[in-house]
C-alpha cells in the first residue's frame, strides 16, 4: 500500500467547481443596430460529464411535456487532462509544517506537494454567431493569458494557494454549410490549464522541545565531555506559535 | 416527338379533384397544428443572421405527418450540452389549405409559401418543429400541378424568443423554457395597484432614470423566510421617572433579513403583555393601542419620524415594575402570515432606544420572473431594488424588492435540472475560493 491513511482532499472537485465560477454570471443580449438591445438573459453552464440517467430524468421528467430541442446559448466544461508539471518541480524533501490544534507536542507535516496541470475545456454553444460571440468576448479579456484565484484549503487544510488559470487557445466550429436539413451548430471550444498540487496526507510529528550539546576538550571522542549547553523551552504549555526559550550551561548532562 | 393530344394533363376539373383529395385525406388521417410565422424584428446584415426574432401568430392548419413510422434524425443524444433532442418530422399540407388559412388570403399575414425558420406547434406530440426545408415539386408535376408543400421539421432550438401567439399551451413553452436564463425578484404592489398577469409586458424604471421592458413569464405568491431584526421603540419623553409622562412609544420597523419588507399597510392584532402588567397595554376604551396601522415606508431604512410606528397607550399609571414584556403581531395588507416582534422590553427608566429581539418569520411575498428584457439605449442594466415595473395592459404598478442572485439562493438557475449549474457551481465555489484576496492577481495576503 502506498499509504495506511485515507485521505482524499477533493482537489480536482474544487477545481472544477472554481474554474466553472469564472463562467457562471455571463449575460447576453441581442444587440440591433439602433443600439436596442433585447431578450437580455443569463447563459446557463454546466459541467459536461454527468449521468445519463439523470440527466434523461431531470431534463425531461414528464414526457408529455412540451418539447423542444435544447435551449441554447449555453456553455459546458469538463476535464480534458491531468498531466504532471515539471516545470514547477520543487524539493521533495520540502516539509511544510502546520500547528495542531490542542496539541503543544506535536504539529503536522506535509511533504513537498506533486505539481500537476488540469487541462480544462470550456464549449459555448449557440445558433447565432453574435451570441457566442458576446460570451467568448466577455471572456478573453480577463486571461493575460492567466488568471489567478486565490483557493482555500487547496493542498491540505488552512493553506490558500493561487491557482492560475491559463488560457491557452480558442477552437472554433461552424457546420453552417450543408444540407438544409442538417443543424447548424456553433462551438467554440476554450482550452485551459489550471496548476494545482496534490499532497500527500499529512503526519504527526513530535515537536524538539529540548536539546542538549555536549562540549569536549579534544576531538578525542573517547574524553567525556566538560560542559554541556542545554536549551529547553520555557514552559510546558508553549506552542509552536507561542513559546520561550530558556538556555542552561552546566557539567551535567541527562 | 410531342405529346399525345388525347391524354391531356391541363383539365382544372380532374386538378381540383386530385388536391381535393389531398385535403380530404388530411383532415381525415392528419393533425390540426399551429403554424407560427417568424417575424424579424431585427437582423444583422453583417454576420447574416436574425438579431431578434418574435412569433406574435399561431394560425389552425390540418397537415398530415408523412413519418408514419415515428421521429427521423438523429433521436435523443447525450452531448456536451446536456439532453439534446434531434428528432425530424416529415410532413405535408395542402397548397391550397396553406393559401387559404395562413398565406396569401390571409389578411394577417402575406406570405407565398411556408418558410424556412417559421414554426409549428403540433399540440398531439407537445413538439414545437422548426421548418427546415420546404419541397413544392414533390410529387412532381403529376397532373401539372403542384398542390402540396412538404416540409422537413425539427424541434426547435430554442435561443428565448418571444412567444406571444395568444395561444397560452405555445406561450406556455417560453414560460418553460426561458426560465433557467431568466431573472427572479420578489416585488410588492403600489398601494391601490391592480394585479399584474402572466405574460404581460412591463416597463422597467431604474433609480437613476433608466428604463426597460421586460415580459413577465412566473407570477406566483411564494413562502419567503424573512428576518426581522433590530426593532426599537422610544419613550417620546425626556422624564424617566413617571410613566405617566411618556406619552407614546415609537417602534422602528425594518429589515435585516433577505428581502425588504413589502411597502403597505400593516396593522396591530394583539399586543400582549406578557409581563404582569396588563393594564400597561390593552385593546380597550380609550385608545392604549392608539394607532393601529401605518403605510410602511418605500425605503424601510428611512429614519425620518413618519415611518416610526406609534402606539400611545392610556389608563392608570403602572406602579411597577419597571420592566415589561411584550409580543407584538403585526399583519399586513400586501403579505399574508403574521409578523411577530418577540420579547419587546419596556423599561420605562429609559428614554433612548429599546432593542428587541430579532425574530424569522414566514411571510408570503410576491414573486416574478422576468423575461425578454429590453434596453433602448445600448447598455445593460442589471435589475436592482426599487426598480419599478408598470404593467403595460393592466397598469398596475410596483417595486421590486429583491432581486434573486446567485450567491441568494436563486435556486431556479438549477432547479433540480443538472444541465444547468450556474447556482450550485457557485454555492460550491463559495466554500473555498477566497474572497479576501482584492487582487486575484497577488499574492494571497494582499487584501
Amino acid at each position: 500500500m502506498l499509504t495506511q491513511t485515507y485521505h482524499y482532499n477533493q482537489v480536482i472537485k474544487k477545481c472544477v467547481a472554481v474554474f466553472g465560477t469564472l463562467f457562471n454570471n455571463i449575460t447576453i443580449g441581442r444587440v440591433a443596430e439602433d443600439d436596442k438591445i433585447s431578450n437580455v438573459e443569463r447563459v446557463p453552464i454546466a459541467y459536461g460529464p454527468k449521468q445519463k440517467f439523470l440527466d434523461r430524468i431531470t431534463q425531461q421528467p414528464d414526457l408529455s411535456t412540451d418539447k423542444i430541442a435544447i435551449k441554447v446559448p449555453r456553455m459546458s466544461f469538463e476535464i480534458t487532462s491531468i498531466q504532471y508539471d515539471a516545470e514547477i518541480k520543487l524539493n521533495r524533501l520540502n516539509k511544510n509544517r502546520a500547528p495542531i490544534a490542542a496539541d503543544t507536542l506535536h504539529y503536522s507535516t506535509t511533504w513537498q506537494a506533486v505539481p500537476y496541470t488540469i487541462g480544462m475545456q470550456l464549449n459555448i454553444y449557440g445558433r447565432n454567431q453574435d451570441d457566442v460571440l458576446q460570451v467568448l468576448e466577455q471572456i478573453l479579456p480577463e486571461f493575460q493569458p492567466e488568471y489567478t484565484v486565490a483557493v482555500k484549503d487547496l493542498e491540505a487544510p488552512g493553506i490558500n494557494v493561487n491557482v492560475p488559470i491559463i488560457l491557452n487557445s480558442v477552437n472554433l466550429s461552424d457546420d453552417y454549410d450543408g444540407s438544409f436539413e442538417t443543424r447548424r451548430t456553433i462551438v467554440y471550444s476554450l482550452e485551459f490549464t489550471m496548476r494545482v498540487r496534490f499532497s500527500a496526507p499529512p503526519s504527526t510529528q513530535g515537536m524538539i522541545r529540548f536539546t542538549q550539546t555536549s562540549l569536549t576538550p579534544s576531538m578525542n571522542t573517547a574524553n567525556p565531555p566538560i560542559e554541556y549547553v542545554h536549551v529547553h523551552v520555557g514552559s510546558s504549555s508553549d506552542t509552536a506559535l507561542n513559546y520561550t526559550v530558556v538556555t542552561s550551561i552546566d557539567t551535567e548532562g541527562f | 416527338m410531342p405529346r399525345s393530344v388525347y391524354f391531356g394533363q391541363n383539365v382544372k376539373s380532374e386538378k381540383e379533384l386530385y388536391e381535393d383529395l389531398i385535403i380530404e385525406s388530411a383532415q381525415v388521417y392528419g393533425f390540426d397544428m399551429q403554424y407560427l410565422p417568424r417575424n424579424i424584428v431585427s437582423q444583422d446584415m453583417l454576420l447574416n443572421e436574425d438579431t431578434e426574432t418574435r412569433f406574435d401568430n399561431a394560425f389552425d392548419i390540418e397537415m398530415y405527418i408523412e413519418s408514419i413510422d415515428g421521429y427521423e434524425g438523429d433521436g435523443i443524444l447525450m452531448s456536451k450540452f446536456g439532453l439534446e433532442i434531434r428528432q425530424q418530422l416529415k410532413i405535408a399540407v395542402s397548397r391550397r389549405r396553406w393559401e387559404q388559412g395562413i398565406g396569401k388570403w390571409n389578411k394577417g399575414y402575406n406570405n407565398y409559401r411556408p418558410s424556412e425558420g417559421d414554426l409549428i406547434y403540433i399540440p398531439g406530440i407537445n413538439g414545437l418543429f422548426e421548418i427546415k426545408y420546404v419541397d413544392l415539386e414533390s410529387p412532381f408535376h403529376q397532373l401539372n400541378n403542384l398542390p402540396v408543400y412538404k416540409m422537413t421539421l425539427q424541434l426547435f432550438e430554442y435561443r428565448g424568443e418571444d412567444l406571444n401567439t395568444g395561444n397560452a399551451q405555445i406561450d406556455a413553452v417560453q414560460n418553460q423554457m426561458s426560465t433557467p436564463s431568466s431573472y427572479r425578484a420578489m416585488f410588492s404592489y403600489n398601494t391601490g395597484s391592480s394585479a399584474f398577469t402572466l405574460n404581460e409586458y412591463v416597463t422597467l424604471t431604474y433609480p437613476s432614470g433608466a428604463t426597460g421592458q421586460a415580459k413577465i413569464t412566473d407570477l406566483q405568491v411564494k413562502p419567503t423566510t424573512v428576518s426581522v431584526a433590530a426593532y426599537y421603540g422610544v419613550f417620546l419623553t425626556s422624564s424617566a421617572t413617571t410613566i405617566s409622562s411618556v406619552n407614546g412609544i415609537n417602534f422602528r420597523l425594518y429589515n435585516a433579513g433577505p428581502i425588504d419588507l413589502p411597502d403597505g399597510t400593516i396593522s396591530i392584532a394583539a399586543c400582549d403583555n406578557q409581563g404582569g402588567q396588563n393594564s400597561f397595554f390593552s385593546n380597550t376604551k380609550n385608545g392604549h393601542i392608539y394607532k393601529q396601522s401605518l403605510a410602511l415606508p418605500a425605503n424601510s431604512s428611512s429614519t425620518t419620524s413618519s415611518d416610526y410606528l406609534h402606539i400611545v397607550y392610556g389608563g392608570s399609571n403602572p406602579t411597577s415594575p419597571t420592566t415589561l414584556q411584550y409580543d407584538i403581531t403585526i399583519t399586513s395588507t400586501v403579505w399574508s402570515g403574521p409578523l411577530v416582534l418577540s420579547n419587546y422590553v419596556v423599561n420605562r427608566n429609559l428614554t433612548t432606544y429599546l432593542p428587541f429581539t430579532s425574530s424569522i418569520n414566514t411571510i408570503k411575498a410576491n414573486y416574478l420572473q422576468l423575461s425578454n428584457l429590453t434596453f433602448t439605449d445600448g447598455s445593460i442594466h442589471p435589475l436592482t431594488n426599487s426598480v419599478t415595473i408598470t404593467g403595460a395592459t393592466t397598469s398596475a404598478s410596483g417595486r421590486l424588492t429583491q432581486v434573486l442572485t446567485l450567491t441568494d439562493g436563486d435556486a431556479v438557475l438549477n432547479d433540480g435540472d443538472i444541465s444547468i449549474q450556474n447556482n450550485p457551481i457557485q454555492s460550491r465555489a463559495n466554500d473555498i475560493i477566497d474572497f479576501t484576496v482584492v487582487n486575484p492577481f497577488g499574492d494571497t495576503n494582499d487584501t
